[in-house]
């Protein structure tokens, strides 16, 4: 299967879930070795998270996934009070889908859509970096003292 | 609604000729809204040892949260939190203690998402070579 050849069809208006079970039939699944650490309570243990190679693969081939305002709309559904059930799922589906993204690109896009936004939003703005992108060869690679893991001290972010 | 009754014989494959369906007779929505209700509206197989995913739909994501601690992040929200996970996981090999794997007690499942805990039987958090869950129910 060549994934630079499947074209991907006019999925603006289709349902999501509808794409992406025909990504899962017609896209090669990616493993990305990027790695999302990140901090939201000084408390526990440092949290890793790792884009889903079905996932990434659908990033990669653009047209598929909604855009992020999609998601963030929903999202402030969810959080109103008398919230009960999604009524504006339409967002996600009739949408103009985002294009083609790289891998690096695709990243950022998941750190918006999954990572908590008090993270996201000032991982940079206290004395210590609260997320960091990686490799996976960068983690410990073992599990043997996964709860005591923590991002460096020393990290400092490449934007200040 | 009108009742049909089977013939003894049966249905031969000339009883229902082409020209019987109209044409659009059954459209793509309606077997797809049929789909979305009755099949795994997410599923995912994970190996928390690696930790990686195994394969999965529906999912944009996993998070590492601690030892035998995983959230999964959904692709396609559900319709909000009032969806059914079931789960399944393994006993490692060489060891006698069996896994055990349910929604975790400090975080209650979200439309976009739910955080799993994996334990052994005596309630020690721990990460299962093979852990599958599955939802059902309404997308958003």
């Amino acid at each position: 299967m060549n994934q630079e050849q499947i074209k991907t069809p006019n999925f603006q208006n289709t349902h999501v879930y509808k794409r992406l079970v025909w990504a899962k039939e017609n896209l090669k699944k990616y493993y990305s070795d990027y790695r999302i650490v990140y901090e939201d309570n000084v408390d526990e243990c440092a949290k890793i998270m790792t884009p889903d190679p079905n996932w990434m693969a659908c990033a990669l081939q653009g047209g598929i996934l909604p855009p992020l305002e999609a998601y963030f709309k929903l999202k402030e559904d969810e959080k109103k009070p008398n919230f009960e059930r999604h009524s504006r799922g339409y967002l996600l589906h009739n949408s103009k889908p985002v294009k083609a993204m790289t891998e690096e690109q695709a990243v950022e896009y998941l750190i918006k859509k999954d990572c908590p936004e008090s993270v996201w939003k000032n991982y940079n703005k206290s004395n210590k970096l609260k997320m960091i992108i990686c490799k996976k060869n960068q983690l410990p690679s073992n599990r043997k003292w996964r709860n005591t893991w923590k991002i460096k001290e020393e990290l400092v972010s490449e934007d200040n | 609604m009108s009742k049909t009754t089977i013939p003894t014989g049966g249905i031969t494959d000339a009883t229902i000729a082409t020209g019987d369906i109209a044409a659009d007779a059954v459209t793509n929505t309606i077997i797809a809204d049929s789909l979305v209700q009755g099949i795994a509206a997410v599923w995912i197989k994970q190996d928390f040892n690696a930790p990686a995913t195994d394969d999965s739909l529906n999912v944009s994501g996993t998070t590492d949260n601690a030892l035998g601690d995983f959230t999964v992040t959904i692709n396609t929200d559900m319709g909000n939190a009032n969806y059914a996970i079931t789960g399944m996981a393994s006993r490692n090999a060489n060891s006698l203690n069996y896994h055990v794997v349910m929604i975790h007690d400090s975080a209650d499942p979200a439309a976009g998402s739910y955080r799993l805990r994996c334990s052994d039987v005596s309630g020690n958090d721990k990460d299962a070579q093979h852990v599958s869950t599955a939802v059902h129910g309404d997308l958003a």
